[in-house]
């Protein structure tokens, strides 16, 4: 009987242990991250650049989706948790490509061109708010402005300075101007900012020293070497020039030196090879299975096949249009096509603006975020939170429909290649996104 | 216009708690006991751990019994700091009988739940490009029979006859101007076929009338099922009107899911005091043939639809397995155990719906006979594991296969995370025994 009792008080003792432990202790969950900053200091953070860095995608400026809230320092900046204005569009923005959905195929939509007469009926076009920007007085933490380049942010001469104003901020001829009305600059990304008048300029360098930038990103030069190519190289007859190795060390210095003045931190990201993008690589001849005639650039007069070697650009899909392109009387103009000879000095100039992005931003006692391989693991085929991601045009998931930009999920695995750098130069500690939570493409 | 391709891939369906997505619940005494049982045989489960036990069971055996499977698992990735499972509780069942028909016969049925797993996140979780939920039941259904070769040696074995049914969820990344992304739904169910036997002896009797100690030998092999999902059906949800000739509304799919084999070496030693208590030790190796597990495919009969292929990959895994009971007049026992638990999963391709880890699990029970008739047992088990440094490596795939380069797989990225993992199994079975002849039974108990 006493064991009997003995047992029962065992029997008690390990249910009421049992109990205990399995109703006590299931909590598994990790405590939540806590962001610092380093040695930095975020609170004005100020990001300078291109249409990269302003959010452009789809060969314009539009936010419908959140394209434009989404642009790479708005992330950085989520997660650094520190204000950042930008110069949100609204509407359909500065117009853009689209999707729809016709006959079976998905057809990508030009934006509305006002050049031409051939506009597809759903072409977007430009918002009525787009080409009046009320308030100009704005301090926008998002100072980058679609199509500048690094030789556009002062004029070392009022030629320089002429060109620049007309270029961002007024008064090109109506042939020109973006939307062909006169007054207009060639440009419209810069509309936010108050770039004064012909007679009294206000220059971008002066927005970058009025910034009062804490912490800085700068990710200019994109188009110094992509502008030339984009257009098929050839700036004889048209397409901007590649800009002066020198030229592009100077002022890029002297924006660093500006920034470095104002006791600012910050990180300067290098050029990646834009030749590897789907706007170069999404038209090949394996994918027409015929001939291609193609007008050289450099030199006119030479028409010739096209061969593997030359990179026919996502412009040319009109020219080839009803087995066009196919002989020598009517071969593809050299402005959508980047040959082989071309190809080489586009990455040849990539490669001298690196070095003196790298060596410059190492002067000022900045930091490089190395983007210039960046296509290259693009190409080979990325991978987040399980979804792939690759160069190939549309299903490639990276890129907008221009082919050039990336869209809001690209734009978030730069964000992540920036933030990788921030910490890892001023030991801060900011969490890289997921990029999963963008969206993407929006298909039909 | 370009063809768009975007691939729909699965991560398997693993797991509860264990290594893999076996349950090792299947009879409450060897749960207790750290899942120690092929050499124990010492009531009806023993149809499922060593059908060669039977032969040590007199009368009619009936055991019913089930387990309920309560997890919390916590992730964390280097962008998000929480991420809790939602999976539910799980309630494996077990039914076995055993039955003395003749002097050297007996012969068995089973019912159970041998392999499952249902994991789920909620649906704006990192990873649900890779699993959103998973669920994975079986049931196996097994005639046995076994016969006393000798005094001291028995054989068993058994026709396995399993149905499993499959579900799975993940995000499809397409985005429309209403929606953020899609959903791929699978469903399928399918049968397989394996079999079982096994080897009982009980060797060596040392002591007197008073005081003995037995020892007893089991082994037992439980061949692989392989269940085909002839009848699948996957569904599309939210996906753009341009992309439904490649994600449709529906499409059937077919696959196949190789349950694994287990061969157990197992050892009982048991000390009787007569009439006042005893101590029983039993020690089970398993060897658990997970690499019969490679790759999970599914091939979707529309044909613009990619095909989907996940490697696994998985290592054969040996697990230890050991416990003591405690039995105070043939009436109240008490049982604990342990079991060393390894991974099937390399290190490289553990995902994240339940993620596999090396460990010790602690377990333990109780047994209260109410009367010659019937008796019940109670069992816990309760792991904790984490680890901070798995990743699921993902792979360069074209045209729904693997890409190689020099004859290695191409990594496109991984998804790292750590986990918290903590399971307690609460189990509940009871035994009837009826027709049992008062002579044998004193034998049999001694």
């Amino acid at each position: 009987m006493k064991i009997f009792f003995k047992m029962k008080n065992l029997l008690y003792i390990l249910t009421a242990g049992t109990f205990l432990i399995t109703s006590s202790c299931t909590k598994t969950q990790f405590d939540e991250y806590e962001t610092s900053s380093g040695t930095a200091d975020f609170s004005t953070y100020i990001s300078v650049g291109n249409s990269f860095t302003q959010g452009l995608q789809d060969g314009g400026l539009h936010n419908e989706h959140g394209q434009q809230s989404n642009s790479y320092p708005a992330i950085i900046a989520g997660q650094m948790g520190t204000t950042f204005v930008q110069p949100l569009v609204s509407g359909t923005g500065s117009g853009y490509m689209h999707l729809e959905y016709r006959n079976g195929k998905i057809e990508v939509i030009k934006a509305y061109d006002a050049d031409i007469t051939t506009n597809d009926p759903n072409a977007i076009d430009y918002d009525p708010s787009f080409t009046t920007w009320a308030n100009k007085s704005i301090k926008y933490n998002n100072l980058a402005v679609g199509g500048i380049n690094v030789r556009n942010v002062y004029g070392r001469n009022s030629t320089e300075k002429n060109v620049n104003h007309i270029y961002l901020g007024s008064d090109a001829t109506a042939p020109l101007a973006w939307n062909g009305v006169a007054g207009e600059p060639i440009s419209p990304y810069g509309r936010f900012l108050n770039w004064g008048d012909i007679n009294n300029k206000i220059e971008y360098i002066e927005q970058i020293r009025n910034s009062n930038a804490t912490f800085f990103t700068n990710w200019l030069g994109v188009n110094d070497a992509m502008s030339w190519a984009k257009e098929g190289g050839d700036d004889v007859s048209g397409s901007s020039e590649q800009t002066d190795v020198n030229e592009f060390r100077l002022k890029y210095d002297t924006v660093l030196t500006i920034f470095k003045d104002m006791g600012a931190k910050g990180v300067c990201a290098t050029i990646p090879d834009m030749t590897q993008t789907p706007f170069f690589t999404t038209i090949t001849l394996d994918l027409l299975l015929r001939d291609v005639w193609i007008k050289e650039g450099f030199d006119t007069t030479i028409i010739r096949k096209a061969t593997r070697d030359d990179l026919i650009l996502l412009t040319a899909k009109d020219y080839l249009a009803n087995n066009g392109a196919s002989s020598a009387s009517n071969p593809l103009p050299h402005q959508v096509v980047l040959d082989k000879d071309e190809i080489v000095l586009t990455k040849n100039h990539t490669n001298a603006l690196n070095a003196q992005i790298r060596a410059s931003a190492s002067a000022h006692g900045f930091y490089v975020v190395e983007l210039s391989n960046f296509m290259g693991s693009l190409q080979a085929g990325m991978t987040f939170d399980g979804i792939d991601l690759s160069t190939k045009y549309i299903e490639g998931g990276a890129f907008s429909l221009d082919g050039l930009h990336p869209n809001t999920k690209g734009y978030a695995v730069i964000a992540n290649e920036f933030i990788k750098v921030i910490n890892q130069s001023y030991g801060a500690e900011l969490r890289l996104v997921s990029v999963g939570s963008y969206k993407g493409i929006i298909f039909p | 216009m370009k063809r768009i391709f975007v691939s729909v891939l699965f991560a398997m369906p693993l797991i509860t708690f264990a290594g893999g997505f076996q349950l090792n619940l299947q009879g409450l005494k060897a749960v207790a006991m750290g899942g120690a049982f092929a050499g124990i045989a010492s009531d009806a489960s023993t149809v499922f751990f060593n059908p060669a036990g039977m032969s040590n069971l007199t009368g009619h055996n009936f055991t019913f019994g089930v387990n309920i499977v309560d997890p919390h698992v916590s992730i964390q990735t280097p962008e998000i700091a929480n991420t809790d499972q939602t999976s539910g509780k799980a309630t494996p069942i077990h039914f076995y009988y055993s039955g003395q028909v003749g002097e050297k016969v007996n012969v068995g049925f089973l019912v159970n739940n041998q392999f499952g797993s249902a994991s789920s996140f909620a649906d704006d979780w990192q990873g649900r490009n890779i699993i959103q939920n998973i669920s994975l039941r079986t049931f196996m259904f097994q005639p046995s029979v076994s016969y006393k070769l000798h005094e001291k040696i028995s054989i068993g074995a058994g026709f396995v006859f399993a149905t499993g049914s499959f579900s799975t969820e993940k995000a499809v990344p397409l985005a429309t101007s209403t929606t953020d992304e899609g959903k791929a739904h699978l469903e399928g169910s399918g049968v397989g076929l394996g079999y079982n036997f096994g080897i009982y002896s009980q060797f060596l009797t040392i002591g007197d009338e008073t005081k003995q100690t037995k020892f007893a030998l089991g082994l037992d092999y439980r061949s692989k099922l392989a269940v085909s999902l002839d009848n699948g059906v996957a569904e599309f949800i939210d996906i753009p009107t341009s992309l439904r000739d490649k994600f449709p509304v529906s499409t059937p799919f077919t696959s196949k899911i190789t349950l694994p084999s287990v061969f157990t070496a197992g050892i009982s030693v048991k000390h009787i005091v007569t009439d006042k208590w005893s101590l029983e030790f039993g020690y089970d190796l398993n060897l658990t043939g997970w690499s019969s597990y490679d790759t999970l495919a599914f091939d979707f009969e529309n044909e613009t639809t990619p095909d989907s292929k996940q490697i696994q990959d998985w290592e054969n895994v040996l697990t230890h397995r050991l416990g003591f009971d405690f039995t105070y007049k043939e009436k109240y026992s008490a049982r604990v155990g342990l079991y060393y638990d390894n991974t099937p999963m390399k290190a490289y391709l553990v995902s994240p719906h339940l993620p596999g880890v090396t460990q010790v699990a602690y377990t333990a029970g109780l047994g209260y006979k109410i009367n010659d008739k019937f008796s019940v047992d109670f069992a816990y088990i309760r792991q904790n594991a984490s680890r901070d440094d798995v990743s699921l490596s993902q792979y360069k795939i074209a045209d729904g296969e693997f890409v190689k380069e020099n004859g290695e797989l191409v990594q496109t990225g991984e998804f790292k995370y750590k986990f918290n993992r903590k399971v307690n199994v609460y189990g509940i079975a009871v035994n009837i025994k009826i027709g049992a002849k008062a002579k044998e039974q004193i034998t049999t108990v001694e």
